[in-house]
Formats: structure tokens, C-alpha cells, sequence
């Protein structure tokens, strides 16, 4: 008899038991805290320094520094994170709350202050080794060593001030200089 | 003797999610030989090996599927490891290994589910995607995500799960267990299950090595294969046995599978037992350079990673060889001789992920 | 739990050893695992691995081989093999002779001759 009446029990239990699903959209989701829902940016902090264009696997985020301007596609975004692992000044987070549907693919821009002064790093030559260590971790490619003749260049136009050379340096010889 | 005529099958059925198509020959109601043909999904996602770096690939590979995304995150992770030589930490490792015992038992239960429905007790399915909804619920606790998790890299894990989750994890695999039982008991003694299930597309152990199936395919009919004895992870810990059974029909398969939920469930709790502390990930420094083949086992079977890297950020080739591809010609030897109504289950089977298969 | 994880084995061997290898492969009981191309410095490495299951042993054998090389089919040891040469045929041009079940690089449904092949 068991085996004909196998599902009765469930079949019971289902029908006098409220229901499991929500009563959507009149009780709204709850979504947890480490739901990745979108990217958000603290423009403040923010230096441009397209790190996270370079790195974004599905390349959703565009970065203009002449403009100083901040985008992201939201329809490309996979929400993978990647970005905020690779920002330099942990400006970006994944937060909860996804993007809601349209009828265009939109991007989302957000405008950075203008800054009257900059910082540039400047490397302290005496303690200098020339390991080259901060020319290789520059996303830019802005600094030039030169170990023969002990040279230490700065391109200033191609700098975007992360401070990545300043927090790779073995010697602790790079400190970042405002500059008008 | 009959004649023989040919019935096209898929690619759009309503027992496929995914698109396969294949011809059947059949001879009155009995399928004589089946014609697989492939590829309405194919990505080109190993080609992207070109574009993105080794890092950003983790991501990529990740989407190669919606069900076992996590565990092709952690193939590819351990492969790059193995040749950049990368000791992941004890907690990592365990994290990672949680996080993959969990994507089996989401997997099974989904699959527990499209099988009842193929069998027409739409009912069974709905109780087993309820189930499933819970464990899904707790890998947007734990990770954020539902279905891509998006937290292996290099080296490690990016989150960790703090012992409140543990403990939540904990209750919610008891309650499961308990619901879990009522479920099985429908499955495995049902007079309705078993007449559709006992006795259909059975394949031999000698057959299931011959044809290279791989899985809970595989190890239904008596071949005791299971990649987590190469003890990747934190499966060198662990106690468990491979579940197998000698039969080989389609019962054998549901029988493993729902017998594997229990198995993973209760490695879940030998894992929050033992909880190591410390860190997460390792530092990585530099490029690969080196290949070097990784196996691990997914819920369909056995998943190879091959990683071949000359030292430079992007690699030379990453290569994907998901387990339906290696079950896929065990699917057409279940098939012959079967009835025509059968074909829908038997391809159900061996969990078929085509999406994983083409890539 | 009793861990199995002895080191992977790499063969590098010619096409023409190709057939007799495989044939030994087959006769200590192995498992086709799967087959992987790669083209690497204009060469093409072709990859066919085998497994022990008790043991948990993995056996690679390699070809470097140049593209127009013919390549005879394992589809006579290993039927399962057509799939993967298939798949190897399509996507790098691998001149592969004689598999069973020849899909005439239609497998994958893609317009692009070869897209591995750069």
C-alpha cells in the first residue's frame, strides 16, 4: 500500500500549510547584504586611473580622465567584482538592489570634481635602488629606470597618481608631491 | 520485422532546457540507432584565452554553465595554481570545497526535479525545486550571487563565511535532510516511479567503461570513478566512499544521485566541523608558465581544466572538457533498443549540460 | 579518506607511433579521457590522455605536429574518440583521416573556418 500512496503525506502537508512563495510584488524582495546587485562608485575618492576599464572582463566601464568622467554600461556589467578587487583606492563596492530593465542599453556617468592640484610621485634617489619594481606595477607605464645610469623619470602627462609605485616600493623611497 | 523510419528529436523539446538534436532510427516503436549532432551553442569561450588574462579568464570560465559555474571557477583556479605552484590556505580550500558540495546538491535536486517532471509527476518537481530554492538562498548569503558566485581567484576564495553563516548553513541542511527523506521515499519505493524508471536504459559496468562515461552515470553502473579521491581540496580530510550501485538502469542513477545529496550534505557538516582558521588566499605573484591537466568532479562526472601558459599573461590555451561530453556516447548506447516514449528520460539521465559541452 | 593522486605523465611521440600506442593504452584497460589541441609557436600540439580509474593514473600522450600532417583517427580503438577529433578537425584544421562518424566540420554551427587557429 506504501508504494501506491507514497506522496499522500506531502500532498496533505501542501494543502493546509501556506504557501513557501512570496506574494511578490506586494511584499517586496529581501535581498541579502553581499547580494551583488551593482557597481557603485565614491567619486570623491576616485583618481581615474582606468584600472578597472583595463580589467573589467566584459569592458563596461570607460573611464575619460581629459573629461574626467567615470562610466559604466550597466547592461554590459556582469557583476563580477573584479573591479573593486583591482581599485587601487577601494572606491568601488557591489552593492544590493539590481539594475531595472529598460527598454536601451543606458550607461551611467558620474563626474569627478575638478582638482586644482595634483599629486605626482617623486622617488628620493639617494635611498633609491632602482629595482624597477615600481615602473613594472605602474598601470600606466609613466615611470622610466634606467639601473645603469641611475636615472628615476617621471612621464608627468601619463601619470594618473594612483600611488601604486608608492605602495610597491621595497625602499620606501617614493612619497607623492602635490604639484600645481 | 518493421520498417525502419527516422524521427527528428529536439533541438526545442520540452524535456530539454538546452538544445541537442538527434535523429532517431526507429523500427516500429523501438529506436534502432540514434544521431547525435550538436553545437546550436557554441561560444568560442576558450577562444577568449586571447583577450583576457589569466586572472579575468576565472570569470569567463565561470560562465561556461549556470549550474556547476562555481566548480568550473575552481577547476580552472587549482589549474593555474598547480603550474604557478600556489599553495591555496587550509580555509580557502575548505571554503572552496563547501561552496562545491553545496553546487552538487543544488544540481542533483534540480536534476531530481526535470526528472520527475519528465516522468510526467509534475508535483515531486515542484517539492524538489522548493528544496532547491533553499540552498540557493544560501549562496546569496554567502557569495551574492544565485547562480555565478563570482568569488574564486588565484590563490584562493575572495569571501569568507563567518561561523553566524555556519551555523545558519547548519539548520538549514537539518531541515532539508528531514524534507529530503520524505522526497526519497517517493522516488526510490513509488509503484508510479519505479514502473517508469526499473529496467530502462540500462548499460553495463563493462559497457560504461568501454563507452568512457564518467559521474554518477558511471559510477549507476558499478564503475567506481570519482575524481575527489585525487583528493584536490579539502577531500583529503574527509571520510566518504564514492556511491555506486551494480544495477545501471535509470533508477540506479536516481538512486545515486539522491543517495550523493546525502553524502554532500553530510560532508558539508564533516567540513563545519573541522573549520580551519586563518587566510583565505595566498599571494600570487607573476605569470604562469607550464600546463598542466586538472580533473575534479562535478556533478555530472569527471571535468578536465587544461591550462598550457607561456609565461606571459594571457595563456597559450585553456581547454574545458565538461563530463556530458564524455556521457554523451553511453546516452546513445542507453538509447538503442529503447522505447520511443523513453527517449526524453534517458537523455535525462545523464544530466545532460550542453551549454557545458559546446562551450 | 585514502587520497590517489600520482603525477601526470607526458609522452611526447610521432604520428607514426600514434595507432601502436593507443593501442597499448587500450589493451592495459584505459579509459579515453579526452583528446585537446592547442597551437602553440605554429605547431600543433595534439594531446590525448588516458586514465586508470583504480589508480587514479593520467597518461598524455603528445604529437607537435605541423598543420597539413595527417593524422590517422583512434576511432578504431576508442569509437567515443569522434567526438573530440570532430571538435579538434572543426576548430583548428587538425587533417585528421578516417573517423568513424565524420560530421564534415559541421559539429559546431559556426561560420568562421578554423577560429582556433590564429
Amino acid at each position: 500500500m506504501a508504494k501506491l500512496m507514497s506522496f499522500k503525506n506531502t500532498v496533505l502537508k501542501n494543502l493546509f500549510s501556506k504557501p513557501v512563495t512570496k506574494n511578490y510584488p506586494a511584499e517586496p524582495a529581501v535581498y541579502p547584504e553581499r547580494s551583488r546587485g551593482h557597481i557603485e562608485i565614491n567619486i570623491e575618492d576616485c583618481i581615474l586611473c582606468g584600472l578597472c576599464s583595463m580589467n573589467c572582463p566584459s569592458r563596461a566601464i570607460t573611464v575619460d580622465r581629459k573629461a574626467g568622467t567615470w562610466t559604466i554600461n550597466r547592461f554590459d556589467c556582469v557583476q563580477c567584482g573584479y573591479c573593486t578587487e583591482k581599485c587601487p583606492k577601494k572606491c568601488l563596492s557591489i552593492v544590493p538592489g539590481y539594475q531595472e530593465p529598460m527598454s536601451m542599453k543606458a550607461s551611467a556617468t558620474y563626474e569627478k570634481p575638478v582638482e586644482e592640484k595634483k599629486k605626482f610621485p617623486q622617488a628620493d634617489t639617494e635611498v633609491c635602488v632602482f629595482c624597477t619594481l615600481c615602473a613594472k606595477k605602474c598601470p600606466q607605464g609613466a615611470i622610466t629606470v634606467d639601473r645603469t645610469e641611475k636615472k628615476w623619470e617621471l612621464n608627468k602627462d601619463a601619470c594618473v597618481s594612483c600611488g601604486l609605485c608608492e605602495s610597491n616600493c621595497p625602499k620606501k623611497c617614493i612619497s607623492m608631491k602635490e604639484e600645481n | 520485422m518493421g520498417k525502419q523510419s527516422i524521427i527528428p528529436f529536439g533541438p526545442q523539446h520540452p524535456v530539454l532546457p538546452e538544445p541537442i538534436h538527434l535523429d532517431l532510427v526507429i523500427e516500429d516503436e523501438k529506436i534502432v540507432e540514434a544521431i547525435p549532432s550538436i553545437g546550436f551553442v557554441h561560444r568560442g569561450l576558450e577562444g577568449l584565452v586571447k583577450k583576457k588574462d589569466f586572472n579575468e579568464m576565472t570569470y569567463v570560465v565561470e560562465r561556461t554553465c549556470g549550474i556547476c559555474s562555481f566548480m568550473h571557477g575552481m577547476g580552472y583556479c587549482e589549474a593555474v595554481e598547480n603550474v604557478m605552484k600556489v599553495e591555496v590556505p587550509d580555509r580557502g580550500k575548505y571554503l572552496r570545497t563547501i561552496w562545491a558540495e553545496m553546487s552538487r546538491i543544488h544540481s542533483h535536486l534540480l536534476w531530481l526535479g526535470l526528472l520527475a517532471d519528465a516522468f510526467g509527476f509534475e508535483s515531486l518537481f515542484y517539492q524538489c525545486w522548493r528544496m532547491r530554492e533553499k540552498v540557493l538562498d544560501l549562496f546569496e548569503l554567502t557569495t551574492g550571487g544565485r547562480c555565478i558566485f563570482s568569488v574564486n581567484k588565484i590563490g584562493g576564495v575572495l569571501k569568507d563565511i563567518d561561523a553566524e553563516m555556519l551555523q545558519t548553513m547548519l539548520s538549514v541542511f537539518e531541515e532539508m535532510e528531514t524534507e529530503l527523506k520524505t522526497i526519497r521515499k517517493t522516488f526510490l519505493f513509488d509503484y508510479t516511479v519505479e514502473s517508469r524508471l526499473k529496467g530502462v536504459g540500462v548499460l553495463t559496468k563493462e559497457q560504461a567503461h568501454n563507452l568512457g562515461a564518467a559521474g554518477p552515470f558511471a559510477r549507476a553502473s558499478g564503475v567506481k570513478i570519482d575524481m575527489r579521491t585525487r583528493g584536490y581540496g579539502a577531500y583529503p580530510d574527509l571520510d566518504f566512499e564514492p556511491i555506486t550501485s551494480e544495477i545501471g538502469d535509470s533508477f540506479a542513477r536516481c538512486d545515486v544521485r539522491i543517495n550523493e545529496i546525502f553524502q554532500a550534505i553530510d560532508l558539508i557538516r564533516q567540513m563545519i566541523g573541522k573549520m580551519p582558521s586563518g587566510e583565505i588566499s595566498a599571494v600570487v605573484k607573476g605569470n604562469p608558465n607550464g600546463e598542466y591537466f586538472m580533473r575534479v568532479e562535478q556533478p555530472r562526472g569527471e571535468a578536465i581544466y587544461y591550462v598550457k601558459a607561456n609565461g606571459s599573461k594571457f595563456l597559450d590555451r585553456m581547454r574545458v572538457r565538461t563530463p556530458t561530453f564524455a556521457n554523451l556516447p553511453g546516452m546513445l548506447e542507453t538509447l538503442k533498443g529503447a522505447d520511443l516514449a523513453d527517449v526524453p528520460l534517458l537523455i535525462l539521465t545523464i544530466d545532460p549540460c550542453i551549454s557545458c559541452t559546446e562551450r | 579518506m585514502e587520497v590517489k593522486n600520482p603525477t601526470n605523465i607526458l609522452e611526447e611521440i610521432t604520428p607514426a607511433d600514434l595507432l601502436g600506442q593507443v593501442m597499448t593504452q587500450k589493451n592495459m584497460g584505459r579509459r579515453l579521457s579526452q583528446i585537446c589541441a592547442a597551437y602553440v609557436n605554429e605547431k600543433l600540439e595534439l594531446s590525448y590522455s588516458f586514465a586508470e580509474d583504480d589508480t587514479n593514473l593520467y597518461h598524455t600522450l603528445r604529437l607537435v605536429i605541423d598543420k597539413e600532417t595527417e593524422v590517422c583517427s583512434i576511432t578504431e580503438f576508442y569509437p567515443y574518440a569522434f567526438l573530440y577529433e570532430n571538435e579538434m578537425k572543426e576548430l583548428f584544421g587538425v587533417n585528421i583521416q578516417m573517423i568513424n562518424l565524420d560530421y564534415q566540420n559541421r559539429l559546431y554551427r559556426i561560420n568562421e573556418e578554423t577560429p582556433f587557429l590564429k
